[in-house]
């Protein structure tokens, strides 16, 4: 029953994908590729809450490659509680998002917009697929599979050369992270022999403590890549070249979350290599920070939720590293609904006005009275104030990291808290409350995009609620903290929107002379402290070196060596031809000569001429008579 | 007469044969080599079926004699047909094999 359940959430999205892809007819029909695309993942997510509430452990695995002298290789799907949470997460993110492009790509051609659809399908089949997976092998086929769809929906808009090089720099990035994961998997399984995740996870201990941190880092070094972590974060920003429904589901449920949901998923393997851990509680800490501070200085509106994505992340990360890891996905549940809604909701404002720039937006409160309530439902579920579901999954965090004694990291990420407050209402003073006014006339979307929206907007502040059942559904003891540390993120978040309040709102300081002063900071926040240069600089003066190298030794060395051996071969070939004159007495003087050589070969020359007579004598024997009388004669004669 | 001198003649048959194949140019005249080879052989094989006194060697030798005849007719009608498409039957101007 439950593996049923588990199909149907995996399936529909495939077989949607299939028929999309396959069948040209349908793709290009507007209202049937859309309609199959988001029946299909409506089936999905009917099928997840289902799941949500049988709460089943399920494995599921057939022999994928047999084999007689190494461990078999299995195909296969296991369920936990958290792969149950991630995939309804997966889903109803899927589900909003598809629901909202409707009405978002509505101005796409057909096939265009079918394309649309068949790349979502394969999406969200692709993350479901990678939650549920059983063994190592199949989360990194799975893990390929998100990062080459973000790929084609990132450069969606292929004819933009900005939308084709961010398509490209994302799947570099992320790739340069694989390379990671795929030596530290294959590391792994040379030491286990094994990549499903159940015998991985008892065999494990066994390994030395060092040759588990390597093959951990590694692995964790994918996770980076495709969870933007700093300092590999540097193609997220970028990636909002795509649509921005694609963007959503990006940064809300698939591919930058799945590294996240990767060290989730193999924690059982990170508890014991304790370094491994507090690397990416660092590495998560730092990242928040950064995040943050990019976001404070952005002028795109995608751009500064982006940054928001890299440092919210962060936090899971560092949740994850900390040891927390339910609070990390918890941090993930609540965040999957908020930033998808922040998303849609820019989204919906960027389809109405056609900009990007948060400066020529302006008293969109009065033009689009219901993106400005869900916005500010986001932009405080974010920031973390009380009743939104922000404000739980952050504290948790934040006590958490108190609690377990990480001091830095935790002023860190409750700096980072201040931070994110004050950069979301930034934003929101700025374009709903600003005195500008856009220059396009701004209006409400079509409920297509407000429905989808108003659901996430519901979520993003229930959320957070059921904090309790969500623990016990994980089996995870939530501790009790003092009461005074409760309150603090809460008042640094109020704190950040009051100062946004007063530099954006009132206006008592002017932002342009708080940059001044800071000026050292500004510059370095605005060269994106220089990581874009440096990997320019890696790739201009190092791998095109490198390449230049290894293109001479391949033109001249190895090229050069088959070229010379089919020279030499010609030759002798051009020498070899004089031969064949086209005269049949030439040839036959050839065979003549053979023949004699032969003749001669037999009387005399071939040592073996004896054993042959002997051989002959007795089948015919009464042809060798004269013959022998006449060697004897012959002989006789000598003598 | 005896069988060795027999086979010496046959020896020089085929030697005059086997030189008329290699020196003529002229394709009729190859193959008037190729016949006197013929003849060589069939004299070999008489020559023995007389010396042991089996008949083997003679009728052997009536179907070498049968056979050589088609296969002249055979060779004679490919040199017409050479002649009629390539204006000539000398060998060394037939030389389709040239590499």
């Amino acid at each position: 029953m439950n593996s049923i359940l588990l199909f149907l959430v995996l399936i529909p999205p495939f077989v949607s994908f299939a028929l999309n892809g396959l069948i040209p007819s349908l793709r290009k029909s507007k209202k049937g590729a859309a309609g199959l695309s988001i029946f299909s993942i409506f089936v999905s997510t009917l099928a997840s809450v289902l799941l949500l509430v049988e709460k089943p452990e399920v494995e599921f695995l057939f022999e994928w490659i047999p084999s007689k002298t190494l461990s078999p290789i299995h195909f296969g799907f296991f369920l936990d509680p958290f792969a149950v949470v991630m995939l309804f997460v997966v889903a109803v993110v899927a589900l909003m998002v598809q629901v909202y492009s409707l009405g978002y790509m509505s101005e796409e051609t057909p096939s265009s917009f079918g394309r649309y659809y068949t790349f979502h399908s394969l999406f969200a089949f692709s993350m479901l697929g990678f939650v549920a997976s059983s063994s190592l092998l199949q989360i990194y086929i799975f893990w390929e599979l998100v990062g080459l769809c973000s790929y084609l929906l990132i450069g969606f808009w292929y004819h933009r050369p900005e939308a084709a090089r961010a398509a490209i720099k994302a799947f570099w990035v992320t790739r340069f992270g694989d390379v990671g994961f795929a030596i530290g998997m294959v590391l792994l399984w040379g030491a286990t022999g094994t990549f499903l995740l159940s015998e991985l996870f008892v065999k494990a201990p066994e390994l030395s403590n060092a040759y588990l941190s390597l093959c951990l880092l590694l692995i964790f070094f994918g996770a980076m890549g495709k969870s933007a972590q700093f300092p590999l974060h540097v193609w997220l920003p970028d990636a909002m070249e795509g649509p921005t429904p694609v963007s959503a589901l990006i940064h809300a449920a698939t591919m930058v979350v799945a590294g996240v949901y990767l060290v989730v998923r193999l924690f059982p393997l990170f508890q014991f290599t304790p370094e491994i851990l507090s690397f990416v509680m660092w590495i998560g800490s730092i990242t928040a920070l950064i995040g943050a501070s990019l976001a404070l200085i952005q002028e795109d509106i995608k751009r500064i939720l982006a940054y928001s994505t890299v440092s919210q992340i962060g936090y899971m990360m560092a949740a994850a590293g900390a040891g927390g890891k339910a609070l990390g996905l918890f941090h993930l549940f609540t965040h999957a609904f908020f930033k998808a809604l922040l998303f849609l909701a820019a989204g919906s404002i960027i389809h109405a006005l056609r900009t990007n720039n948060i400066w020529e937006m302006g008293k969109l409160a009065k033009k689009m009275p219901q993106t400005t309530i869900l916005f500010l439902t986001g932009a405080l579920a974010l920031s973390g104030i009380f009743p939104f579901s922000g404000y739980f999954s952050k504290d948790e965090i934040l006590i958490w990291m108190h609690n377990q004694g990480f001091t830095v990291p935790f002023f860190i990420l409750l700096f980072t808290a201040f931070l994110t407050a004050f950069y979301m209402f930034r934003v929101f003073f700025v374009v709903f409350m600003g005195d500008k006014e856009a220059k396009e006339h701004g209006h409400e979307s079509p409920w297509v995009m407000t429905l989808p929206m108003w659901i996430l907007g519901l979520l993003s502040l229930g959320a957070g609620f059921p904090k309790e059942t969500f623990f016990k559904f994980l089996e995870y003891d939530s501790e009790s903290y003092h009461s005074y540390l409760a309150y603090l993120p809460l008042t640094v978040s109020i704190f950040g929107i009051g100062t946004a309040w007063l530099f954006y709102h009132k206006k008592y300081f002017k932002p342009s002379r708080i940059a001044e002063t800071l000026s050292p900071i500004t510059h370095v926040l605005v060269k994106k402290l220089w990581l874009d240069d440096i990997y320019l600089w890696v790739y201009r003066r190092v791998l095109n070196g490198i390449s230049f190298l290894c293109g001479w030794f391949d033109r001249y060395i190895v090229d050069g060596l088959v070229n010379a051996i089919s020279w030499s071969i010609r030759q002798t070939s051009r020498g070899l031809r004089e031969i064949q004159t086209g005269r049949i007495q030439d040839y036959l003087y050839g065979i003549i000569a053979a023949i004699i050589l032969f003749i001669w070969l037999t009387l005399g020359v071939l040592p073996t001429r004896d054993r042959i007579n002997e051989k002959i004598e007795n089948p015919v024997d009464y042809i060798q008579a004269p013959l022998i009388k006449d060697s004897k004669r012959d002989k006789n004669k000598h003598d | 007469m005896n069988f060795y001198s027999i086979l010496w003649v046959a020896f020089l048959v085929f030697s005059i044969g086997l030189f008329g194949v290699l020196s003529r140019r002229h394709l009729v005249g190859v193959i008037m080599g190729i016949e006197l080879m013929f003849n060589a052989a069939n004299l070999v094989l008489v020559a023995i079926g007389w010396a042991y006194g089996v008949l083997t060697g003679q009728i052997i030798a009536l179907f070498a004699i049968a056979i050589t005849v088609a296969e002249v007719a055979v060779g004679l009608a490919l040199f017409l047909l050479i002649e009629r498409v390539r204006k000539t039957v000398q060998a060394d101007e037939v030389s389709l094999m040239k590499g």
